[in-house]
């Protein structure tokens, strides 16, 4: 217990010292809070705007539609009567909305020109959180049947804006070729270039009427909560019947976000890394330079029977109680950070998204977690080594020096 | 009765190269020392008196030559050995008091017995005892920097002596004291030599430990080169 108090005791004895190596630990906790949280919210907003507007949670479509089958192979990606399936659907308990969607390529006319362009059919009453994901930068979201709402970069190359009229243009699934006049309602962004370049919304009856069809090649689920995916996935699988049917989760589908991911958890491993090598860096220093000036009460604890393994203890419980301290500031002064930094709302421009994100923190409890044991880990590394050197040190040596 | 409890045969210490004359701190020196002694190693500055009692407290390594505390011999003894046997039969006394300065005069009492494997009430109860032993009840809980030179150096005796070890070096004791503390501390070594019967041995040239003392050896180039015992 001495020890413990020796050890507590001792952190206070330079005071300028003391609150230096606090503000570089401090400023590395908060760091990582902020910088895990900021990943975090990123990670979590460009995934509701894919879940919304792309794939929802989890997809049941044929093999074909999964494999991006060609475009003369569209029939047979083709889902008959979905509407059984998709009311045994709504029945479980986790699911929120199910709905279906018909994807196909076409030709968008205007009177300058024409450009192929991809169209996602789905059913506005049902779909209605996905229109909210979709920013309007010109007009608003669907009125009623014949209206369209389009990419802001394939607006930007057909010239169109809310108001103008289309022709779009596409084969039926029979092989022939029909055409709808359609009424552009509004522009818009995902955040994603390859939706925003390409992408052209309508309702699902009119996306059916051009193909000439009453099928439909994609149903979409949502559910309550993210997490119950995996959980689900069974429980769907054994409501279909259809055996061409595949049953697959929005991250199997989207290996972009996947790789986006990767690339933020490994900006987020780099920084963390360099965080790490300069506490110890610098606490190594300090802790260097406190044992130098201790030598005298070193020799004297020898003298008094100390083993060097108690000396070396003794620092190394210094150390814990530095990032005990550490970790009871840090959290209230990261969290007062990332609260005081979320309410700017500061937009920011970022890798892989056309429309920048908010500076704002999701709060994590294991980014807490992490910064506390990146801080506790890079105390004690940085104080093994001095504290061996300093117990080394010759007793008689060590007694020269004043206490 | 008296028996040995300390003994130097051809002691010898060489801080520099074998060949090196002049960093032979301390010269081929054989002694004994009993039990309940109060010796004095005198000599001027540099003479070796200091090295030889680092060399007598398992501090330091002869070069060559034995050193022999109740009949074990030092050189024989793993650091650790070492280091059990300063914690149960060896007190030390210093110069510039060596107390930890963030402890207050107790807690520096109550450290040497940390590692006795003593209960918490014990450690206390002994501690107490050798602050009330040194007259220092009324301030046992003040830190040092709050205390007087000879106050300081009552807690440092009071440390030394809460162990009940059975040698007390004693390195310069009253240097840093004025004549009249160092007096009573010299006073209060005494009592204790005399009242518990442990053996102090002070490296000194302070006139007034060598006249407490009842036996005076005088070091000079690292060698004993007078023995003067009182009764």
């Amino acid at each position: 217990m001495l020890t413990f108090r020796l050890a507590f005791r001792n952190l206070f004895r330079h005071k300028t010292r003391l609150v230096l190596n606090l503000f570089l630990l401090v400023g590395a906790f908060s760091a990582i809070v902020l910088f895990k949280g900021f990943k975090q919210y990123v990670i979590e907003t460009m995934q509701t705007s894919k879940i919304e507007t792309q794939y929802g949670h989890i997809d049941i479509a044929k093999k074909k539609f999964f494999n991006n089958a060609a475009v003369d192979q569209v029939i047979e990606k083709m889902v008959d009567d979905p509407k059984d399936l998709i009311d045994k659907l709504k029945q479980l308990p986790e699911v929120n909305i199910a709905s279906s969607r018909l994807n196909f390529y076409g030709l968008v006319n205007t009177e300058d020109q024409s450009i192929p362009a991809r169209f996602v059919g789905f059913d506005p009453q049902v779909e209605v959180n996905m229109q909210k994901h979709l920013y309007f930068s010109d007009g608003a979201t669907f009125q009623d049947s014949k209206t369209i709402v389009v990419g802001a970069g394939l607006a930007k190359l057909l010239k169109v804006k809310a108001g103008n009229d289309v022709t779009v243009v596409s084969p039926t699934l029979d092989g022939g070729i029909n055409a709808m006049d359609l009424h552009v309602q509004g522009v818009f962004n995902t955040g994603f270039t390859d939706i925003d370049n390409t992408t052209i919304f309508l309702p699902l009856v009119d996306a059916q009427k051009i193909l000439d069809t009453d099928r439909v090649d994609q149903i979409l689920i949502h559910l309550k909560q993210n997490e119950d995916s995996a959980e689900v996935i069974p429980k769907i699988e054994k409501l279909m019947t259809n055996p061409e049917l595949e049953v697959k989760p929005w991250t199997d589908l989207d290996l972009m976000f996947l790789q986006v991911q990767n690339f933020y958890n490994f900006q987020t491993f780099v920084i963390e890394f360099i965080l790490l090598a300069l506490l110890v860096l610098s606490v190594s220093n300090t802790t260097n330079m406190t044992i130098f000036e201790r030598l005298g009460e070193i020799g004297t604890l020898r003298a008094l029977g100390d083993y060097e393994t108690d000396i070396q203890k003794l620092f190394l419980i210094e150390s814990v109680f530095l990032g005990i301290l550490a970790v009871v500031i840090g959290i209230p002064v990261a969290y007062a950070l990332a609260q005081i930094i979320s309410s700017f709302n500061i937009p920011l421009a970022m890798p892989f998204t056309s429309l920048p994100i908010p500076l704002k923190m999701t709060p994590l409890l294991g980014a807490y977690i992490e910064a506390a044991v990146i801080c506790f880990l890079s105390i004690v590394v940085a104080s093994i080594w001095p504290a061996r050197k300093g117990s080394h040190v010759s007793v008689v040596t060590a007694l020269r020096a004043k206490i | 009765m008296t028996t040995t409890l300390l003994e130097l045969q051809n002691v010898s210490k060489n801080y520099g190269t074998a060949d090196d004359v002049g960093s032979w701190a301390v010269r081929d020196v054989s002694l004994t020392i009993s039990n309940k002694e109060f010796t004095a190693f005198a000599g001027s500055s540099g003479s070796g008196k200091t090295t030889l009692l680092n060399l007598i407290g398992g501090l330091d390594r002869p070069t060559s030559g034995h050193v022999k505390l109740d009949g074990t011999s030092l050189e024989e003894l793993s650091s650790r050995k070492l280091a059990d046997l300063r914690r149960q039969k060896m007190g030390f006394i210093f110069q510039t008091f060596n107390l930890l300065p963030v402890l207050s005069g107790l807690e520096n009492v109550e450290y040497p017995l940390l590692r006795m494997g003593l209960g918490a009430k014990e450690i206390k109860e002994r501690s107490t005892e050798a602050m009330a032993r040194v007259g220092l009840t009324a301030v046992m809980n003040s830190r040092p920097n709050q205390m007087s030179g000879g106050q300081r150096q009552r807690v440092a005796i009071a440390r030394a002596m809460v162990h009940k070890p059975s040698l007390i070096l004693a390195d310069e004791p009253t240097a840093n004291l004025d004549k009249k503390t160092a007096a009573d501390i010299i006073g209060l070594m005494k009592e204790l030599n005399r009242e518990s019967g442990v053996t102090f041995v002070f490296s000194t040239h302070d006139p007034m430990i060598m006249e407490a003392a009842t036996r005076v050896l005088q070091v000079s180039d690292g060698q004993i080169i007078s023995d003067q015992k009182r009764i």
